[in-house]
């Protein structure tokens, strides 16, 4: 892409791509959705059917494709703005009835899609790579011709109408196009009211900034670039139908076709036009306004509409080409109908009131029909039965008669009374073709409280606005600088752990409380040492003696002086322990709140997996359906990004190995169609991520022959395995249980990458697996991926930290508990036989580190592992549990085996965090080592001591090496 | 030949000096005085305590905390087969970034900065430069003493020092 076409400076092109990216990422991620809906249906119907699609679906997407073409469009993004010409092409062609919808097209439509999202991926980071579109453009081309709905290029700037296209199908008369001048455009376009705060905020801030470009465009009009502006009023336009404001979408989009007419027709911005521009940005940033006060005024679009539209006949008028026939208007073939109503008028308000009886609770009602909804007279039949079913209807306008009669009417005014809910009530007369229904509740006994809903789908412009909070406000963040923060944030726990010590040790030192009473005994000795001597000395000698007590008593004031001062600096030091407290209070919330701005929900990764579920059930030809709960937790982002492919792997697994074929799952008594459910939940200070199916579990025997034949475990060690031992093996290097390599399982990682990736961000994985029941891998991370909870350990004067997720237990053992197993130091902890290492052992440290200090009695042992593994660590003592600042050792050296990074003490000293999962390998690693020598002369003996050893994983590695050796 | 490849970094640099002189931080290990170029050199600190790491040559010593960030500490040294000498009152670590690491070197003493143009360099001699040590880059004739120009970037960085010596390490150990 060659920004400088444009003429406009880098800045600009790179925000304008960063929005593009942004946008085209919601684009992007409802098309797929709506792609997968569509190849539900078609799948349900099997391969040659065709589909009957619901036309507001095909719009959407439509809709969708559209936008990102106009986008893509403006910034030149040709490659891009010509493929998502092409799959416009298709669903116009689709949602108007001139192509069917079969399982092909919808193929055809999931490679365009993913060649788009590549080449949108590409603009993020640019790898080089060439996208070969051509086979997808000529795909699409032989679906289009063979329909016979190909049509001729539209150019770029081919006029950019969303809404316009969306309402040419909902067989607008272009006549009445014309004839709709006077009356409101905007009088059918109605705004969601239920609009997240969240979107909201950053909508509102966004606009702010658009408007803030427009008027700054505009005001330089005389060599404005029609560009920049069309892309500005695009991005609010965009921003507004996203989250529903579709009134303001409207305005936009109507300043857009005046821009775009300009620019077709080659004139030049003239002031009149700006001012129309202008004057519909005022109206918008008024409405804007508005909302971020938390109250949605009544908007002027209609006037800044007119305005717009009287500029753009002018333009027309003076002979630039005219763009194609306006058709904003819906209701446009409908030119005599009334306002509709959007509440009950006072005067029927009344006069149902003086049908009310006065006794009962009354519902009062307004339901108003579409316009042009076919069978009005029918449907307010229905209504009008299930009102008789609720309650006792006293009024009713039109009449049953009336009804009956067929009269025009295109709302239904009704009295119920009722002891059910309004929201019952609305339930039970929300029937199709209802656009509207306003309800009020009259009770005798109580004051009335005004309801106004509308049914799903069907959005209102009156909403109702009244106890809206205002709108939190948004900033956009670079991550880096989170990143930044988040560092800050982890010095400033360090230096808090010190400013702890420090005040703790200034306490030991300010504590001597018994200074001053010794001081206080020297003053009397010393005037014992004064009459003692009196009678036995000469009185020169007493003299003496005394102006020597005088001296010494004089510098015993002094140090008093001095202890007084260190008594009060004791008590500062209280002060300062205080002040730590807070400090420590201030830290953790900092630390928590870079931490929260970091959270992002784990829905959207999630979302991912319906896609690939998708194609592995298109590929396997199972039936899946994908489950996706505890979407709104949160994690930490980048976290979210390092799961994304040991997620993907995992579900593979579960959709395409996990479920059975359908007749296999029959015959074994389920639904066919079987389960993958995707969860999400925080458990304590962990956060754990599920994927379970409901498909065969794993079969331990054919785990068992698999390693056997990989080579993983020799036979007569695998007979010896756990079934919770087998399962473990999956992790292996090398394993895969899948009988035939199919396309999904043979690309990607092992499950032994997926594992380490995910120990990578500090996490844990844990499978579990009930035979004909299914398989459960639960994912346990910690919430952050800076900060470690960890226990602190001193091993020969060092002090090494032991993250708590590994931690299983804690014991004190005695001398006489240790045993040696096969020449290999174990424990006996209640009953259980636990392998005892020493970090000194295990480690291979340069020249003089002092091995393990002092055999006492008892020795502390840590235990650690994860599932199945276990290993005693000896240490020396404990220092207690921290949340410590984690510090690769990559950013300044490498990765050392065995440990998981460094981090910082309170005093400044730097310690090491060991990586359980590596210790363990390394563990079995020297114990294979080990094994081999004596193998070597002894292998049978050896073999059946080592059934006694209840350690048999490490039997088993030990094994394994020794079989490769040999 | 070697020496004239290894030349080349050098001389885009020293272009980059009008006067086509290098300033260098000058130090000593034992006997010799070795130089490296100011630029490289972030600070020079005193040795305090070093918080020893396992699986690592024995070059390096450990790790301590400059200011929050966590950086390996390398004994020159031993990674050049000199005598091991005691830490004394001179004894300091010259902190150096190298490509994106930050990384603290103990050297005997810091002597000084000096300034020395192109022609004072010569190539190492080839019983020097023949035994492949990479990071020999020249030497500097001083009025009256030799200067041994050190390339810090290949003693530690090059072709995955590091990582080859730890494997090595490493390998030792398990068996």
């Amino acid at each position: 892409m060659d920004t400088n076409e444009l003429g406009l400076d880098d800045d600009f092109m790179g925000g304008m791509l960063a929005d593009f990216l942004d946008e085209s990422q919601s684009y992007l991620g409802r098309l797929n959705e709506n792609l997968l809906k569509l190849d539900e249906m078609a799948s349900a119907l099997g391969e040659a059917a065709t589909l009957d699609v619901d036309g507001e679906l095909l719009n959407e997407m439509f809709r969708d494709a559209h936008s990102l073409k106009g986008l893509s469009a403006m910034l030149q993004l040709d490659d891009i703005n010509s493929l998502t010409h092409k799959i416009e092409n298709v669903f116009d062609a689709a949602r108007s009835n001139s192509l069917r919808i079969t399982r092909g097209v919808v193929d055809v439509m999931f490679q365009a899609f993913d060649q788009l999202t590549a080449m949108v991926e590409d603009l993020k980071s640019p790898s080089g790579a060439q996208h070969d579109v051509q086979g997808v453009v000529d795909a699409i081309r032989e679906i289009l011709v063979a329909c016979g709905a190909a049509r001729e290029q539209r150019s770029n700037a081919d006029v950019e109408d969303v809404l316009n296209a969306v309402h040419e199908s909902a067989s607008s008369g272009l006549v009445a196009a014309v004839v709709e001048q006077q009356r409101d455009p905007f009088e059918n376009v109605v705004d969601e009211t239920e609009i997240a705060d969240k979107y909201l905020s950053i909508f509102i801030d966004e606009t702010a900034e658009s408007l803030d470009a427009l008027s700054e465009f505009l005001l330089h009009a005389d060599d404005a670039q029609i560009d920049p502006l069309l892309v500005v009023c695009h991005r609010i336009k965009g921003g507004a139908a996203a989250i529903g404001l579709n009134r303001l979408a409207k305005l936009a989009h109507s300043m857009e076709d005046l821009l775009q007419d300009i620019r077709d027709g080659g004139c030049a911005l003239t002031a009149g036009i700006a001012d129309a521009l202008l004057t519909a940005g005022d109206a918008i940033r008024h409405y804007v306004e508005s909302l971020k006060a938390g109250h949605r005024d009544d908007d002027t679009f209609p006037e800044a509409y007119a305005t717009l539209r009287h500029a753009r006949g002018d333009l027309s008028a003076a002979g630039a080409n005219p763009s194609e026939p306006n058709a904003d208007d819906p209701t446009a073939s409908d030119p005599g109908r009334e306002r509709q109503p959007s509440r009950m008028r006072a005067s029927d308000r009344d006069r149902m009131l003086a049908a009310m009886p006065s006794d009962a609770r009354a519902v009062l009602g307004i339901v108003v029909f579409a316009p042009q909804a076919p069978l009005i007279d029918i449907k307010a039949r229905l209504i009008q039965q299930r009102l008789v079913s609720l309650g006792t209807p006293f009024f009713l306008d039109p009449s049953e008669q009336q009804i009956d009669e067929g009269g025009e009417f295109n709302c239904l005014l009704f009295g119920l009374t009722t002891e059910l809910d309004v929201e019952d009530v609305r339930q039970q007369i929300d029937v199709e073709g209802v656009t509207r229904i306003a309800l009020e509740v009259v009770d005798p006994t109580n004051p009335p409280a005004v309801e106004t809903t509308e049914p799903t789908g069907t959005p209102s412009r009156t909403a109702a606005s009244s106890g809206k909070e205002k709108p939190a406000e948004t900033l956009r963040v670079d991550i880096e600088r989170l990143d930044n923060l988040m560092n800050l944030a982890g010095q400033l726990v360090i230096n808090k752990a010190r400013f702890g010590q420090i005040g703790e040790r200034l306490k030991e030192v300010g504590s001597r409380k018994h200074a001053g009473q010794c001081l206080e005994n020297v003053a009397t000795l010393l005037d014992r040492v004064v009459t003692d001597a009196q009678p036995v000395s000469s009185p020169a000698f007493v003299q003496s003696l005394r102006s020597h007590v005088e001296q010494i008593r004089g510098d015993l004031t002094v140090v008093q002086q001095d202890l007084r001062k260190l008594r009060t600096a004791h008590s500062l030091a209280n002060e300062l322990t205080e002040a730590v407290h807070q400090l420590d209070r201030v830290a953790d919330g900092i630390q928590k709140s870079v931490m929260d701005t970091r959270m992002v929900p784990i829905g959207p990764l999630f979302g991912r997996f319906k896609r690939v579920v998708r194609d592995i059930t298109r590929d396997n030809g199972k039936q899946v359906q994908l489950v996706i709960r505890g979407e709104k937790t949160e994690l930490d982002k980048r976290m979210i990004d390092e799961l994304s492919d040991p997620l993907i792997h995992m579900v593979r697994n579960a959709a395409d190995h996990g479920i059975e074929l359908p007749e296999e799952r029959e015959a074994a008594g389920k639904r066919c169609q079987g389960t993958v459910t995707l969860d999400a939940f925080h458990r304590g200070n962990r956060i754990f991520i599920q994927v379970r199916d409901d498909g065969r579990g794993l079969d331990v025997e054919k785990l068992r022959t698999k390693a056997i034949s990989k080579g993983i475990v020799t036979a007569a060690d695998a007979e010896r395995l756990s079934e919770q031992q087998v399962y473990q093996l999956i992790w292996e290097p090398g394993f895969s249980t899948a009988e035939k390599v199919t396309e999904v399982s043979g690309r990607g990682m092992g499950m032994d990458i997926v594992r380490s990736k995910i120990e990578q961000i500090n996490g844990a994985v844990e499978i579990e697996s009930e035979d004909g029941a299914g398989t459960t891998i639960t994912i346990k991370l910690p919430l952050t991926m800076a900060i470690l909870p960890s226990l602190l350990t001193v091993i020969a004067h060092d002090v090494f930290a032991i993250p708590v997720e590994s931690v299983i237990e804690i014991v004190r053992v005695r001398r006489e508990d240790f045993a040696t197993v096969h020449g290999k130091e174990t424990a006996n902890i209640r009953g259980r036989v636990i392998s005892v290492v020493e970090l000194a052992e295990l480690f291979s440290w340069n020249s003089n580190h002092p091995c393990t200090a002092e055999e006492g009695e008892e020795r502390t042992l840590v235990i650690v592992g994860t599932d199945g593994d276990e290993l005693g660590l000896a240490v020396d003592a404990l220092v207690g549990e921290a949340d410590i600042v984690i510090k690769t050792l990559d950013e300044n050296f490498q990765n050392v085996e065995g440990l998981a990074g460094a981090s910082i003490l309170g005093d400044g000293r730097v310690s090491l965090i060991l990586d359980v999962a590596a210790m363990l390998s390394m563990a079995l690693r020297d114990a294979a080592a080990a094994q081999s020598q004596v193998a070597q002369c002894a292998r049978d003996s050896a073999y059946e001591e080592r059934l006694d050893s209840d350690d048999a994983t490490s039997e088993r590695r030990g094994r394994h090496d020794e079989h490769q050796d040999a | 030949m070697a020496t004239a490849t290894l030349q080349a970094p050098i001389q885009e640099q020293r272009a980059a000096d009008a006067e086509g002189s290098l300033q260098m931080v000058s130090f000593r290990l034992g006997d010799e005085e070795y130089g490296i170029e100011i630029n490289k050199v972030r600070e020079i600190i005193l040795v305090g305590e070093i918080t020893q790491v396992p699986q690592t040559p024995p070059y390096v010593k450990g790790l301590i905390n400059l200011r929050s960030s966590v950086i390996p500490i390398v004994d020159l040294k031993q990674r050049f087969g000199l005598p091991e000498a005691e830490v004394t009152d001179d004894t300091r670590i010259v902190v150096v970034n190298v490509a994106s690491k930050t990384i603290g070197i103990i050297v005997d003493a810091v002597s000084e900065v000096l300034r020395i143009s192109q022609d004072q360099i010569a190539p190492p001699p080839p019983t020097v430069a023949g035994l492949g040590q990479d990071y020999l880059v020249g030497l500097a004739k001083l009025a009256d003493r030799l200067l041994i120009v050190l390339e810090i970037e290949k003693i530690l960085i090059d072709d995955g020092q590091f990582e080859h010596d730890v494997s090595a390490a490493t390998g030792d150990a398990s068996l």
